[in-house]
């Protein structure tokens, strides 16, 4: 039984009379208590599908196909009102830059006890349930820290604040987009070791949306990997990261050092140098991976979008694994 | 710094601004052509009688001694006698003084209690027809003439409506139209400001994080946006204080409403020294104040700016 299942999810960013796609045909489905790592380059997507999948998306970002179905109830159907039944009990979110993420105006406690008493605690059991939080993210002393302001708090004791926030009604699936990008190195090994204990701990499900193949690795069970818009792998994190088989992931994962032992550098190509963005305009005919991918076959890669195949356990959309159907 | 020194900083600047004030209207008043006595004794009067006149008031003496002079006055809060009344300015000002701030704050009240709401609706329902007007009003009162608008209101209202009286005091009816005219052309930055403010904060993460939260949209407009968009409408009513103290001036004159701006005017024209310098003194003082509690306002609002606050 699936948590989370999203079927066909398209959806573009609209501006004006312009359109551009972000997201083709994403499909793939998420278990309770599931870890799953997002991973991909900036402007694949990612972020556009943390901020679908928990409706937060603006208005210029339009859904323009498929389902996210929450224990088969399509959230895309629910208007904003019925959904704020869901937020934050269902389904929690973590944002990328903890600076941002917090009201300057209001004690950090309070930002933790109103997610508790929108949904039904007392004044009293929300305090007492806040410092429980506070204890549980690691912040020292609870009662002091409850009424400090975010200005004066440091980028991770923020971070674990959202933390805070997020884990607060033990939600089912929790949507972290980057919770560790705008962290420094040594923050944002302890901010992924907590979230990961936290998440263990309450059995919650996680999306974890990241640039840094190297983090997926340590807090993920599952990998999906995105190239503009679309899905180019899923499977078990161990297999995808052991043995790659889209092309694509095959070059991610040789741009990150994972064993310090080995000390591989990055490769700096004219391919991983330039950006993407002056493809997404072009209506892409056949793979989207196909400008940049050393293994194309002419005729076939460029010519008809590659279907996905089942390959050991892990779905891959590539024409190379086409024949092992 | 501390608060103290906080305040004891800001009570200095208010008392070099006000200082400040004082000296330049005095050199600027004297500079004008025109001479209070002659204007007071008349076209036929004798060069003796206003010789006479002159020493009464003081302005025979050279400019730097009356200018002392004066200000050891103001430190013993006398303010002179008018030349024009012969009463006390002192008195002549506090009793005019309740009908100008009476006018001013109905202005104030108007245009915050419009234009605040009228600014963030038009960001929360962005090109809406709410935005539409939104934006004509800001237009409209930036562009239109005080004066003008009075007329045209009392042209309206007046004349061809007769609902409204076109001027004077008595009844509470007596303000209204007074109290629009002056509040359009400081409603219009209100308007612009809050709605821009909106605008960004809505599209603040943590009002995101807000909405994720399952708080209702009721909560998160009123509680993470509206507080946020108060901080710089704030600014924007504290710098309007000025232009409103400006528009009250010509507002009383159209409106024939007996306040301190009606005062200045008339007292300009009969070149009564000591009344202008007096109104104008107690117009000052009152804007600096004013504007020193818009500063404490912040520290309610906005705790980043509550100072020592920073360390744990």
């Amino acid at each position: 039984m699936s948590l989370l299942q999203v079927k066909d999810l398209t959806a573009s960013y609209v501006i004006g009379r312009h359109k551009v796609r972000v997201l083709d045909e994403v499909t793939f489905d998420l278990k309770p208590s599931e870890k799953m790592a997002v991973v991909g380059e900036s402007g694949s997507g990612k972020s556009s599908l943390a901020l679908i999948l928990a409706r937060l998306n603006n208005k210029a970002l339009i859904v323009e196909r498929g389902e996210v179905l929450y224990k088969g109830l399509n959230l895309l159907n629910l208007k904003e009102s019925e959904l704020t039944k869901f937020r934050g009990v269902d389904i929690a979110v973590i944002l990328q830059n903890p600076s941002t993420a917090l009201n300057p105006l209001y004690p950090i406690g309070d930002q933790i006890s109103e997610a508790l008493r929108a949904h039904g605690y007392s004044r009293n059991e929300a305090f007492r349930e806040a410092l429980k939080l506070l204890e549980r993210v690691g912040l020292s002393e609870p009662a002091k820290a409850y009424r400090k302001y975010p200005h004066q708090l440091s980028g991770g004791q923020k971070q674990r604040v959202a933390i805070a926030i997020a884990i607060a009604l033990k939600p089912k699936l929790l949507i972290a987009d980057e919770p560790t990008s705008a962290l420094d190195v040594s923050t944002q090994a302890q901010i992924i070791a907590l979230l990961k204990k936290l998440v263990e701990e309450d059995g919650t499900s996680m999306i974890f949306i990241t640039h840094d193949i190297g983090v997926a690795y340590d807090i993920s069970d599952k990998i999906l990997v995105m190239f503009n818009g679309n899905v180019v792998e899923v499977g078990l994190t161990k297999e995808v990261v052991k043995k790659p088989l889209h092309p694509y992931t095959k070059h991610l994962i040789s741009s990150a050092i994972l064993n310090p032992a080995e000390n591989r550098l990055l490769e700096v190509t004219p391919e991983n140098t330039r950006s993407n963005n002056g493809l997404k305009n072009k209506l892409v005919v056949g793979c989207p991976y196909v400008f940049r991918c050393p293994y194309k076959v002419e005729g076939l890669c460029n010519v008809s979008k590659p279907g996905n195949f089942l390959i050991d356990g892990r779905i891959v959309s590539c024409h190379l694994y086409g024949g092992r159907k | 710094m501390t608060f103290f020194k906080f305040l004891i900083y800001r009570i200095v600047g208010i008392f070099v601004t006000v200082v400040t004030i004082i000296a330049f209207l005095f050199l600027l008043l004297r500079s004008i052509p025109g001479d209070p006595a002659r204007l007071l004794a008349g076209f036929d009067a004798t060069p003796e009688v206003i010789e006479q006149i002159r020493m009464k008031y003081g302005l025979n003496k050279p400019l730097h001694e009356q200018l002392i002079t004066y200000f050891l006055n103001v430190i013993r809060l006398d303010l002179g006698i008018s030349i024009r009344t012969d009463t006390p300015v002192v008195s002549e000002v506090l009793s005019r003084l309740p009908n100008t701030l009476t006018l001013s704050f109905a202005s104030l009240a108007i245009a915050v209690t419009i234009g605040l709401p009228l600014g963030a609706i038009a960001a929360v329902k962005k090109d809406s027809f709410v935005d539409l007007i939104a934006t004509a009003l800001v237009t409209l009162g930036t562009a239109i003439p005080t004066f003008w608008l009075g007329l045209m209101l009392i042209l309206f209202f007046s004349v061809y409506l007769r609902v409204l009286p076109a001027g004077g005091t008595g009844t509470p009816t007596h303000i209204v139209l007074p109290a629009v005219t002056l509040s359009l052309p400081v409603m219009a930055p209100i308007i612009k400001t809050s709605r821009y403010a909106t605008l960004e904060i809505l599209s603040q993460d943590f009002v995101k994080l807000a909405k994720a939260k399952g708080l209702s949209n009721g909560v998160v407009l009123f509680k993470h946006v509206l507080r946020n968009t108060l901080i710089p409408v704030v600014t924007v009513v504290g710098l309007q204080l000025g232009n409103l103290m400006r528009g009250a001036v010509i507002t009383e004159t159209v409106f024939a409403w007996p306040g301190v701006g009606k005062l200045v005017v008339d007292a300009i024209f009969a070149r009564d020294y000591p009344m202008v310098q007096g109104a104008i003194f107690i117009l000052a003082l009152l804007y600096a104040s004013i504007n020193f509690l818009v500063d404490l306002t912040y520290v309610v609002i906005d705790p980043r700016t509550r100072v020592g606050g920073g360390q744990s």
